[in-house]
């Protein structure tokens, strides 16, 4: 064994103090830097080095919650948000072209407010991107708003519109953007993202028309079971494909404009109780809890 | 969002070595440096802690990679927010350091005043 092969063991033995994600990301390129930092005919770490590495390593497993690399951190989870709410929604607008609501120039609109947001952000003009997708936030929550003050009728669409929204605006304002999430992102995980997206246009194009017929309320069926299968296996692909705690992330992200939906469903489409008008409230909840920890990533760092 | 903190030197530091363009860690730890004249000298372990966290909050991105000898290279630089971050930061150094400027010629004319 050559010296600078016994120097490079030592010094992944050193790295073994760095998560195993970190490690996979930046293992290779921080041997590389070590290595070349390294003065010549050195055979072992020096102390200073070894300190530095396990206090490197140590911060990095301690520093849960902040945005730090590849894997960790709500910044990646963000940006593939950035990214994958944006393709979620423009499936389910795209079904609206031959079938549901608006099967006029308004789903092109639709449409544009949900693709431009991520073409300007990965063109870098992140202001402009957030600006745009404010708009359907507001003329959405405007709208639920309506429904909230003077209906009986609790509308999970607009709710979850309106929440996918604000989720994707926070997404582009605050994550590194669409560029590093679809970094982060893999074919499978793009796989899982239009499964879920499947998912939903199959349930709306189906079950969903019913409830514009009059008259019709159809409660929960047969079909919440296949739905919830594939809900379900689309959110364990997420897990597997997406590094560290980005896919736990995620889900939470997803859950956020999905819960009015289902409260929806279940409710049959109409506030049968106060309980069900309370339907923003567990899920504002969550959407502020996650505006709190990205507002507290640093905007500068501090080393 | 309360008021943004004072940048730690080696924060500082390295984005300021990649204002100068893309580099890789290792020309990172060589240009800080050189630019602090070898007042700070960066390791591994606390560069990369840096640039993951700069990463995290979008003021740094990857810019290529490229395999040099076998060894994987990374190149980084500054993104367009952490341009403006620094800027800011150099901006709010030189206001303190004007101040610190002004105050230290008027206590020299003080010192020199009580002096004679």
């Amino acid at each position: 064994m050559s010296g600078s092969d016994g120097l490079e063991r030592s010094y992944r033995r050193l790295l073994a103090w760095y998560p195993a994600d970190h490690r996979r990301v930046h293992g290779e390129e921080m041997i590389a830097v070590l290595l070349a930092a390294t003065p010549p005919g050195r055979r072992r770490p020096s102390i200073a080095d070894t300190l530095d590495l396990i206090k490197g390593g140590l911060q990095t497993r301690t520093r849960s919650g902040r945005s730090d690399g590849l894997d960790t951190g709500w910044g990646d989870t963000l940006a593939v948000a950035s990214i994958a709410v944006p393709a979620l929604l423009l499936i389910y607008f795209a079904m609206w072209l031959w079938v549901g609501p608006l099967q006029s120039a308004s789903t092109f609109v639709v449409l544009l407010f949900t693709a431009l947001p991520p073409v300007l952000a990965l063109l870098r003009y992140r202001r402009t991107a957030t600006l745009i997708c404010l708009v359907p936030v507001l003329f959405l929550g405007f709208l639920a708003a309506q429904f909230m003050a003077h209906s009986t009728w609790i509308s999970g669409q607009v709710a979850g519109l309106f929440l996918a929204f604000l989720v994707m605006a926070l997404a582009i304002a605050r994550s590194p953007g669409p560029a590093r999430g679809l970094r982060v992102m893999n074919g499978w995980t793009w796989a899982a993202v239009c499964a879920i997206g499947l998912a939903v246009v199959i349930r709306e194009a189906t079950v969903g028309r019913l409830y514009v017929q009059p008259g019709v309320r159809p409660g929960p069926g047969w079909w919440i079971i296949p739905l919830g299968v594939a809900a379900t296996a689309a959110a364990l692909a997420l897990l597997r494909t997406l590094p560290g705690p980005v896919g736990k992330r995620l889900l939470v992200l997803l859950a956020i404009p999905a819960y009015p939906s289902l409260v929806s469903i279940v409710a049959g489409g109409y506030a049968a109780t106060p309980l069900h008008r309370m339907i923003y409230l567990p899920t504002l909840a969550i959407l502020g809890v996650a505006a709190v920890r990205a507002s507290r990533s640093p905007r500068w760092s501090r080393s | 969002m309360g008021k943004p903190q004072a940048m730690q030197e080696p924060t500082f530091l390295i984005m300021t070595a990649l204002a100068g363009g893309a580099q890789h860690g290792y020309g990172i730890m060589t240009d800080v440096a050189r630019i602090s004249e070898g007042g700070v000298k960066l390791r591994a372990g606390t560069l990369y802690a840096a640039l993951d966290r700069l990463r995290g909050d979008g003021l740094v991105e990857i810019d290529r990679e490229e395999i040099v000898e076998g060894r994987l290279r990374r190149y980084y630089r500054l993104t367009r927010s952490g341009a403006q971050v620094l800027a800011d930061e150099a901006d709010r150094m030189r206001a303190n350091a004007s101040v610190a400027t002004r105050r230290l010629k008027g206590l020299a004319t003080g010192l020199a005043g009580g002096a004679s």
